[in-house]
């Protein structure tokens, strides 16, 4: 509002100095017109025959009123006045007759000087005893009426882009008004929200800012997930750390195999703890990042192939691969690294990872190695399994429950197939 | 092989500490990263165990201040958060390999002994020279298929003088590494071990596996074989 406030006054200034300046130049152009004309119906008035001489009464009328504003003058070419006109009394003619220039013969000037417009000639008379005799006739004009008719033009002006200006910021303060007011509702449903009176924004918003609505509201769904993830996080280690300590608690202290059912709970307790963690990091949506999946398998392959350098490991990432994540970097980060690790683990030394994005499927990631293998009967209920902490059995990697937790909190999809390398394939579908 | 261990958690350092010790490491301890950067600047160490979440300077970054300083030996990370992106950070500024906690001792030691076997050029965990073989994860020795027992100083000794086999180990650079700081040293119990080591291999003082370099220290001279020269 305050751009257009200074930006539009500034606009209209200056089409209104330009309108004016056009108007000026259009009044003067007209007036010399009116001027040559003049100059040349008194050429055609004047006869020479040993002098200049031009009739009494001219065929301008104001030539012949005293004062009239309308000043006629004839010199030789020494400069001395031949003739004027009868309205020229109360200046000196000498005055006027001073201020000429000298012109080529032919050549025209036409210039305002304070208070009049002058249009001069020089002409080359020629006599009946063929002599040249030069003359310059010179009309003046008093410029106050065309001056009188400007000021009144730019009166008009003014009041008319000044009066346009005032409507055309009234009427932008009031489209803005009128424009803004869905923000303002937004403004104040995103204030219940703070409040905790809303949970999510329910109102009309007018298209432009729907997507920004949806966004938000995407957001903030997100966001109440994560909390109550958050919750369940808690409840489930609270729940499930329960079971292993109350088996340690009943268990008879006397018994040769208690030192081993302690440790047996023990790493069960660390287990929950460790899935529970890595659960904690995921599942936090970023809906504006976008991940380079490539990047990622090339940190990871880095770090893995440093860590199983005893056993050779090598990741090779397919020419082709490129793939872009819709996310969080961590979650990207988990899925790949713990599937990683897997096919390193369970692989025979050879691994091998791609992705690409698909308009209509989404993101595809897969991860092969060359290890033994998944049989058929085993696939599904590794799918099936574990995504709750209670749930893992012994022998499931913590790392493939988190996996099956992230990919479904972002409502994408795990297979597991056969590799070309000889052992499992893990594809990920991802939005 | 001397072992700095970088841990703020005194219980958990002591307790590794102790455990290293027990397999005949010469441990020494650093509980933040400003007295580890210290440590590192003045002794030579074989590998660090460092703890990611140290307080001050983090571990992170003490290992990227260690590599930026030249300093290659192995470093093994102790991790509690155990997400990828901390591992990823962690061996990207310099680490070799990690741990997360809660872990056991022996996960620790395997750990351990693998990056330093990395870090001597052995891809495996034997190794054969000549009628020597060497299984350096169960810390056993073979001559000609003769299982050979040794002391642990004397196995530490050998392994020690393998690892930089080729090069010639002084004296104090054995002591060093084989001793704690609080051991009241003497040259000549490091020639006892040598002479008795000698004695245990060679007793024929036919391949002299260890030479005595006058006036410099001593050199492991076998040339190692690939697994393929040993099977001919």
């Amino acid at each position: 509002m305050i751009a257009s406030a200074l930006i539009l006054p500034l606009f209209l200034s200056t089409t209104g100095y330009y309108l004016d300046q056009s108007f000026a130049k259009s009044i003067e152009a007209a007036e010399a017109e009116r001027l040559k004309l003049q100059l040349y119906t008194l050429l055609a008035e004047a006869e020479y025959d040993g002098k200049l001489i031009l009739p009494k009464q001219l065929q301008e009328a104001r030539f012949n009123q005293p004062s009239s504003g309308l000043y006629a003058l004839v010199i030789d070419g020494e400069g001395q006045a031949l003739w004027h006109s009868a309205s020229i009394l109360e200046r000196p003619l000498s005055e006027l007759s001073n201020k000429l220039p000298e012109l080529q013969s032919g050549q025209p000037l036409f210039e305002r000087r304070k208070n009049h417009y002058l249009y001069s000639l020089k002409v080359e008379w020629e006599t009946e005893d063929a002599l040249i005799i030069p003359l310059q006739f010179a009309i003046f004009d008093s410029a106050a009426p065309l001056q009188a008719e400007q000021q009144s033009y730019r009166e008009s002006l003014l009041l008319w882009l000044g009066g346009s200006t005032l409507l055309l910021l009234l009427c932008q303060a009031l489209v803005l008004r009128w424009g803004l007011r869905p923000l303002q509702g937004l403004s104040k449903d995103l204030n219940e929200i703070e409040k905790g009176s809303a949970e999510r924004l329910k109102g009309n918003y007018p298209k432009e800012v729907q997507q920004l609505t949806d966004n938000l509201n995407t957001l903030l769904n997100s966001e109440q997930q994560r909390r109550a993830r958050v919750r369940n996080t808690l409840a489930d280690l609270a729940h499930s750390l329960k079971t292993p300590l109350a088996v340690i608690r009943s268990a008879d202290t006397s018994t040769a195999s208690y030192s081993e059912l302690v440790a047996e709970q023990t790493q069960r307790m660390e287990q929950i703890v460790e899935y529970q963690l890595q659960r904690a990091v995921s599942g936090q949506h970023n809906l504006l990042q976008k991940n380079d999946v490539n990047s990622l398998f090339h940190r990871l392959a880095a770090t893995l192939e440093k860590v199983y350098a005893e056993q050779s490991v090598s990741i090779e990432i397919t020419d082709n691969s490129s793939g872009q994540f819709s996310g969080d970097e961590r979650d990207l980060m988990e899925l790949l690294g713990n599937l990683m690790d897997n096919a390193c683990k369970y692989g025979a030394g050879k691994v091998r990872v791609s992705c690409h994005n698909n308009a209509s499927a989404g993101l595809e990631i897969n991860i092969e190695d060359n290890g033994e293998g998944i049989p058929l009967a085993l696939r599904d209920i590794i799918l099936q399994r574990g995504t709750r902490a209670d749930t893992t059995s012994k022998g499931q990697g913590i790392g493939l429950s988190v996996v099956l937790d992230i990919v479904k909190t972002c409502k994408g999809r795990l297979e597991i197939q056969d590799s070309s390398l000889g052992g499992a394939c893990f594809t990920l579908h991802l939005p | 092989m001397r072992i700095l261990l970088v841990e703020d958690e005194t219980a958990l350092r002591i307790q590794l500490a102790d455990h290293f010790s027990s397999e005949g490491m010469v441990v020494e301890q650093a509980a933040d990263g400003n007295e580890a950067l210290y440590m590192a600047s003045e002794f030579p160490y074989d590998l660090a165990i460092v703890d990611i979440g140290l307080p001050e300077i983090t571990g992170i970054d003490l290992i990227r201040r260690w590599r930026n300083q030249g300093l290659s030996f192995p470093i093994l990370i102790l991790t509690a958060r155990s997400n990828w992106q901390d591992k990823v950070e962690g061996l990207e500024a310099g680490a070799d390999d990690y741990v997360t906690k809660p872990f056991h001792p022996e996960e620790v030691q395997a750990r351990v002994n693998a990056l330093l076997r990395r870090a001597a050029g052995h891809a495996q965990a034997q190794a054969h020279y000549g009628p020597l073989q060497i299984n350096l994860s169960a810390k056993q020795v073979q001559i000609n298929g003769c299982d050979i027992e040794l002391t642990s100083f004397e196995y530490n000794t050998l392994e020690y003088l393998i690892h930089k086999a080729g090069a010639v180990v002084s004296k104090n650079e054995l002591t060093e590494h084989l001793y704690d700081q609080d051991f009241d040293r003497d040259s000549n119990v490091i020639e006892v071990f040598v002479g008795r080591l000698r004695k245990k291999l060679d007793p024929k003082n036919q391949f002299r596996p260890i030479q005595t370099v006058r006036g410099a220290g001593y050199r492991f001279a076998l040339d190692a074989k690939t697994h393929n020269d040993s099977t001919e």
